[in-house]
């Protein structure tokens, strides 16, 4: 009986290693057709179009979350898009990491280009405000918990470099070296600076709750 | 509110966001896309290639910066060397606005900076080739041309006072002179050669090289066609003589060892110029051709002391270029410029000498012109230089006909029709060099020497209205001629009076009634009986600020017109009473001159003169190199 037992714990532990294993492999797998695909993307439509597939619900919601509007989103995702249909054949990258950064950082440029004129960040910020208005998180009180198109509104007071990293790393789940290596500057760079532009949002969003512009 | 990066992550996790793609847009989106990439497969590998480099570069600041030295290294080091060169070559030709200059012929210095020249007034000016600043250099007396010295730092040229003829070496910067040479007779300055040793003038008809240092002469030719000029070297010395009516160009060396001789060119040689490299002449060629006359720039190798070869033409029609000089930095400095004026008419009222309307060009001209009226007004003719006769319609200024005067005969006296009109009457000179008084058909051109002469031209010969008798004016006197017989009396007086001798007596005219000879001395019109017995004033000009330069009778007699060498035309009484202003010209040029009353009294037609020079420069024009 206990050997039986001890046969049946093996052949479970087997199985779920086994399985993992598989998985591992299965990944393994994948990523070496991602990597395969970047490669292939170069002259061939067919491989571009699935890493299109692959990517554009997060190259949208990103542009969603930096710029708040779906339709602003929507142009400057056609925009990164037709970009890298345009520069594909020159990208020197390998692997589906460096599509990724890559696609990450004209999105970046473009999001940022777009902000950086005043008067489309005052257009991003009042449709924000506007949004803000009707919820029901318009208290002054400390213990509030802000909405999205608060939040945003703090997130747009910062710098644009720092409104980068707060949304790759909380936005889109990204670690420390991952956006480093989208916005070229160290891991620990990162983290020391993202401890300093959550305390500076703070302070924005702090402003914001209470009213100010 | 959140307190660390985890409450931010809940915070954010907990958001309600809408960010939730829209499939029609990204299915619109793919086949955009896939469009975009399908085309850009097609582009060229080269763009690709570029824009890959251009990538890498945009990376950092460091291949920024990097390539940016490189491409300021690659356009200004060519710039610096083979394309200075490259930009050498092209042959340029501009304008020196800045030269605001009329005089005798200037020159461009070694340098190019400055141009030097003689006002005619006298006076040495420098002006900057770029700024246009001017500087006088010598109060007066100065004349003619002007020679740089090799250094630029001295310029010579010839002061005349007092019947002594000084060449002088003037600094460029401080004006302080030092003399070169001294001169009894009139000698015209050529050329200075760059080593400083010798000069060449013209004296007389000859030119003449001159050793500064000993004063030694050698007459270059008996007769000259165009000036000697130095070479660059300053060993050879180049001029131009005329045989048997053919151009001859000589290279002679200084020190007298050798003497070439080029005499194959088919035509005029004028405005010899050195190359400053010294391995060209260029000249102006005049060339008769079928159709019109041609004058173009031409220029023949020099390789030691000979010349090599046959001209070859290097630029076209160049006639009325006036060659100043060819500077050391490559700019052949040249004058050009409009002739704006010519012969204008006046309409006047006979019975009060005034204007009845304002002038008219009748024809258009440059420098002053010879003229005259025919007897019935209908016609003037013009002396048009190059021993040529013009006549024109006095309406309308279009040339009736032509005709050529033999020996090319050529005048810069004033001329007249006989009023039987037969003749014209002028005072000049021929080829040949016979001077005097010229009785020209007016039918066939052909002409007579009435009255030779020696020295000095004759002045403004006059028909008396039965056209048997000239009246002339020489040296400070009054001459009648009888046409018939040639020989010439003089009808004035000694000259005794100091006004006289001061003033001369000048450009005489027949009265209309043709018992006296009217002519200018001083401020005063006299006229004196063809007898010469008796002189009496027509006109005296009591305006201190006016002159009677040149005038004329109104047919009636009861007027004078005459011109104050200014913009101004006047006319005067003759029976006393006040002169008056009937035209100012001063909008049609620089002067007015030569008033002539039309026989039928209606109009007076007088000469502009309205000269624009321009001062221009031509580099890199000898593509025969």
């Amino acid at each position: 009986m206990i050997i039986f037992a001890i046969l049946c714990n093996i052949f479970t532990y087997g199985a779920i290693i086994l399985v993992t294993m598989v998985g591992a492999m299965a990944e393994i797998v994948r990523q070496k057709d991602t990597d395969e695909l970047v490669l292939q993307a170069r002259t061939d439509a067919d491989a571009l179009g699935q890493l299109y597939d692959l990517y554009y619900d997060r190259i949208f919601q990103f542009c969603v979350h930096r710029l708040f509007s779906k339709e602003t989103a929507e142009d400057i995702t056609s925009s990164v898009f037709l970009t890298v249909a345009d520069r594909i054949r020159g990208f020197k990258g390998q692997t589906q990491a460096d599509f990724q950064n890559w696609l990450y950082a004209i999105a970046i440029n473009q999001t940022n280009a777009y902000i950086r004129k005043t008067s489309r960040r005052q257009k991003l910020l009042e449709e924000a405000s506007a949004s803000s208005g009707v919820s029901d998180t318009d208290s002054a009180d400390d213990s509030a918990e802000p909405n999205w198109p608060v939040l945003y509104q703090a997130v747009l007071r910062l710098k644009p470099k720092h409104q980068t990293i707060v949304t790759l790393r909380f936005f889109e789940n990204l670690d420390f070296e991952q956006i480093g290596q989208i916005i070229k500057i160290r891991p620990a760079t990162v983290r020391v600076t993202l401890h300093r532009i959550l305390k500076q949002l703070r302070n924005h969003l702090q402003s914001v709750l209470d009213g100010e512009k | 509110m959140f307190k660390n990066e985890s409450d931010f992550k809940e915070l954010v996790s907990q958001l309600n966001i809408d960010d939730k793609p829209n499939p029609s847009h990204q299915e619109n989106l793919r086949q955009q896309m896939l469009s975009v990439f399908k085309e850009s497969v097609q582009q060229k590998p080269k763009i690709i290639l570029l824009q890959s480099v251009w990538r890498t570069i945009m990376k950092s600041r460091i291949t920024k910066f990097a390539t940016a030295a490189v491409i300021a290294v690659a356009v200004l080091l060519p710039l610096s060397y083979g394309a200075t060169k490259l930009i050498k070559g092209f042959i340029s030709i501009r304008q020196l606005p800045a030269i605001k200059y009329d005089g005798w012929g200037g020159a461009l210095s070694p340098d190019g900076k400055h141009f030097a020249g003689v006002t005619w007034r006298g006076q040495l000016v420098v002006i900057d080739t770029s700024t246009g600043e001017k500087r006088k250099l010598t109060e007066k007396n100065c004349t003619g041309n002007v020679v740089w010295s090799a250094d630029g730092s001295e310029i010579a040229v010839v002061s005349s006072s007092g019947g002594n003829n000084t060449l002088l070496a003037v600094s460029a910067k401080t004006g302080k002179t030092r003399s070169l040479m001294e001169e009894q007779r009139w000698i015209e300055l050529e050329d200075w050669s760059p080593d400083g040793k010798f000069i060449s003038v013209v004296r007389a008809t000859k030119p003449v090289m001159v050793n500064l240092e000993n004063k030694k002469e050698t007459v270059l030719a008996e007769e000259w066609e165009a000036p000697p000029r130095f070479s660059p070297n300053a060993d050879l010395v180049s001029y131009v003589t005329k045989e048997a009516g053919r151009s001859i160009l000589h290279l002679q060396k200084i020190d007298g060892t050798s003497h070439a001789k080029y005499m194959d060119f088919p035509g005029g040689i004028s405005q010899p110029l050195w190359s400053p490299d010294g391995s060209y002449i260029v000249f102006k060629g005049t060339q008769k051709g079928v159709d019109r006359e041609y004058k173009d720039l031409w220029a023949l190798r020099v390789q030691g002391s000979q010349f090599v070869g046959a001209p070859l033409p290097v630029v076209p029609d160049v006639g009325q270029m006036e060659f100043c000089n060819w500077s050391q930095n490559g700019q052949l400095a040249y004058q050009t410029g409009f002739s704006l004026g010519g012969i204008f008419t006046l309409p006047v009222d006979l019975q009060t000498g005034k204007a009845t309307g304002s002038p008219r060009q009748l024809v258009r001209a440059r420098g002053w012109k010879m003229y005259c009226w025919s007897p019935d007004g209908k016609q003037i003719a013009v002396h048009v230089g190059q021993g040529k006769l013009t006549f024109l319609s006095a309406s309308t200024g279009e040339q009736i006909r032509e005709v050529s005067l033999p020996e090319g005969i050529e005048t810069n006296k004033r001329i007249s029709w006989s009023p039987d009109g037969k003749w014209i009457v002028l005072s000049g000179w021929d080829r040949e060099n016979k001077n005097g008084v010229f009785l020209i058909t007016v039918e066939t051109g052909e002409a007579k020497l009435l009255v030779p002469l020696e020295g000095p031209i004759a002045f403004s010969p006059t028909w008396s209205p039965d056209s048997k008798t000239i009246a002339y004016g020489y040296k400070g006197d009054v001459y009648v001629v009888n046409i018939e017989d040639g020989k010439p009396r003089r009808i004035t007086a000694p000259q005794e009076k100091r006004e006289y001798k001061e003033a001369g007596r000048g450009r005489p005219v027949f009265a209309p009634d043709g018992r006296s000879v009217a002519y200018i001395v001083g401020k005063r019109v006299l006229a004196t009986t063809i007898d010469g017995k008796e002189t009496r004033e027509i006109f005296h000009l009591k305006n201190e600020k006016l002159i009677i330069n040149v005038f004329d009778w109104s047919p009636d007699g009861r007027h004078i017109v005459f011109t104050p060498a200014n913009n101004e035309i006047w006319c005067a009484p003759t029976d006393g009473g006040e002169p008056f202003r009937i035209a100012d010209t001063s909008n049609l040029g620089q002067n007015s001159w030569l008033p002539r009353w039309s026989p039928t009294g209606e109009a007076i037609v007088f000469n502009v003169y309205h000269e624009k020079y321009q001062y221009w420069v031509m580099e890199n024009f000898l593509s025969v190199e």
